[in-house]
């Protein structure tokens, strides 16, 4: 087994178990098949399991993120969604994430707006879930 | 005016026209055009009334209301957006053990403890781990696989912990990372915000424009577990603040957090070698116990979260199996 310390020094959990990448991402998508499906709990239980399995992986981070936000905890959303962000900075999905994450904080929601504006003018799923976003903040 | 005319029989034509448009009014609300339909219904409802139909008139009118409390109280769409893991994210992902050789990461890595498991999954490593890349197994028979060998290879991995714990072999292993300890009760100025703002100094700049910033780091420290925020600590940069801030989320020990703050104070540039606090002299026999029974708790925790993970997939794919077997029992 692996303790934190080790984990401090860059092992993970994941490897020490011989967890491979694809089952992290089946995991992660069961996951997200759950919060789809309106069981945070679950979801919520699983994607604590695979953060701390491998936290460099963003994906439960940002999924953690979403989950925090719909129970009301905002700055456990947005913890989560800065971890996510620092793993992939240039994820479009992770920046929309962290930007709603922000958007929870009544202190931060201008920076959110703001992350919202930059994501705007992306494609796909993302930035159109910006602008609708953006439209449905008003001026 | 006639009683013919009052059940709408007198004048055949107009009143099965008005009733058409009744229908047709109420189909379009129902539909989704109500303000098509609303000017439709008004020019029938003209039409009625100048005709004198009152009943055709009332029926109508009920029909078209009908029609549209049903498309306003229709079940609403709820476009939720939620984050979709992409395809191309387990090749860009690190942090997880090659899916070449899954199990053999486990054994050369694990230099310090390990050495039981090395042994153990050197020999049969390839015929373990082969199910992952049979293409005739589902993702569900994978995964019930994947959590019967890793919970198996858990439960043996813990039980040597134990047994090397019994013996005594532990304290050499980790050298003791917290050994700072002091039996000083004192409590943390900042608590577990004190010591983030250490790991973080733009927090103490926070702090000054939200005041009640302080009281919501620990109400996170709460809503998220002590294992979680421990591993927070990793993609956020500061690495080597994971146990610590473990150690403080779980306040297993009443100065636990005097101690995380004298360890950070004295030591941060003890950030890659927290084995190398371990000669901080003051090991005595009791922090020493204290020490292993943490370390012993922390691995006991770990796997508790391991399990219940696993638990969760389990209990998932038994309510995927039930609901299919709920349509099979159906069909018989």
């Amino acid at each position: 087994m692996i303790t934190m310390e080790e984990m401090a020094k860059g092992r993970t959990l994941a490897e020490a178990m011989g967890m491979t990448a694809e089952l992290g991402c089946s995991v992660a998508r069961l996951a997200g098949a759950e919060l789809e499906a309106g069981r945070l709990d679950t979801a919520e239980a699983i994607l604590e399991g695979l953060a701390i399995a491998n936290p460099r992986d963003p994906m439960p981070w940002a999924m953690l993120a979403q989950v925090a936000r719909r129970q009301g905890k905002v700055w456990a959303a947005y913890l989560c969604a800065e971890a996510a962000a620092r793993l992939a900075p240039e994820d479009l999905q992770i920046k929309l994430v962290h930007a709603e994450a922000l958007l929870g904080i009544p202190e931060e929601a201008a920076r959110g707006r703001e992350e919202l504006g930059a994501l705007a003018g992306a494609g796909g799923a993302a930035g159109e879930r910006a602008r609708a976003l953006l439209q449905a903040l008003g001026p | 005016m006639k009683s013919a005319d009052v059940a709408g029989k007198a004048m055949p034509p107009p009143s099965c026209q008005i009733e058409a448009d009744a229908a047709g009014a109420a189909g379009q609300a129902k539909a989704g055009a109500p303000a098509k339909a609303v000017a439709r219904a008004r020019a029938a409802v003209t039409a009625a009334i100048q005709r004198g139909a009152p009943r055709t008139i009332d029926r109508m009118a009920q029909d078209v209301a009908q029609g549209l409390r049903s498309y306003l109280l229709r079940p609403q769409p709820v476009r939720v957006w939620f984050i979709e893991v992409p395809v191309q994210h387990a090749a860009t992902v690190s942090g997880y053990a090659p899916a070449t050789r899954a199990a053999g990461a486990a054994g050369s890595s694990g230099t310090t403890g390990t050495t039981g498991t090395a042994k153990s999954s050197s020999t049969s490593s390839k015929g373990e781990w082969a199910f992952l890349d049979d293409p005739k197994l589902s993702i569900e028979d994978k995964l019930f696989m994947f959590m019967k060998l890793v919970m198996k290879k858990s439960n043996d991995e813990l039980e040597e912990k134990m047994k090397a714990f019994k013996a005594g072999k532990t304290s050499g292993t980790t050298g003791s990372s917290g050994s700072s300890g002091t039996s000083q009760a004192k409590k943390s100025s900042g608590g577990l915000f004190g010591i983030l703002k250490k790991a973080f100094p733009p927090l103490a700049a926070l702090e000054k424009v939200i005041p009640a910033l302080p009281d919501l780091v620990n109400k996170v420290a709460t809503q998220l577990g002590p294992q979680l925020l421990g591993a927070l600590m990793i993609p956020l940069g500061a690495p080597w603040a994971a146990p610590l801030v473990q150690k403080a989320a779980s306040q297993l020990l009443p100065g636990a957090l005097a101690a995380i703050d004298k360890a950070i104070d004295g030591g941060s540039s003890s950030a890659s070698s927290s084995t190398a606090s371990g000669s901080s002299g003051s090991s005595s026999g009791v922090s020493k116990e204290n020490d292993e029974r943490m370390q012993l708790m922390e691995i006991e925790r770990m796997v508790q979260k391991t399990n219940q993970m696993f638990a969760t997939i389990s209990n998932v794919l038994k309510a995927t199996h039930d609901a299919a077997m709920t349509a099979v029992n159906n069909i018989r």
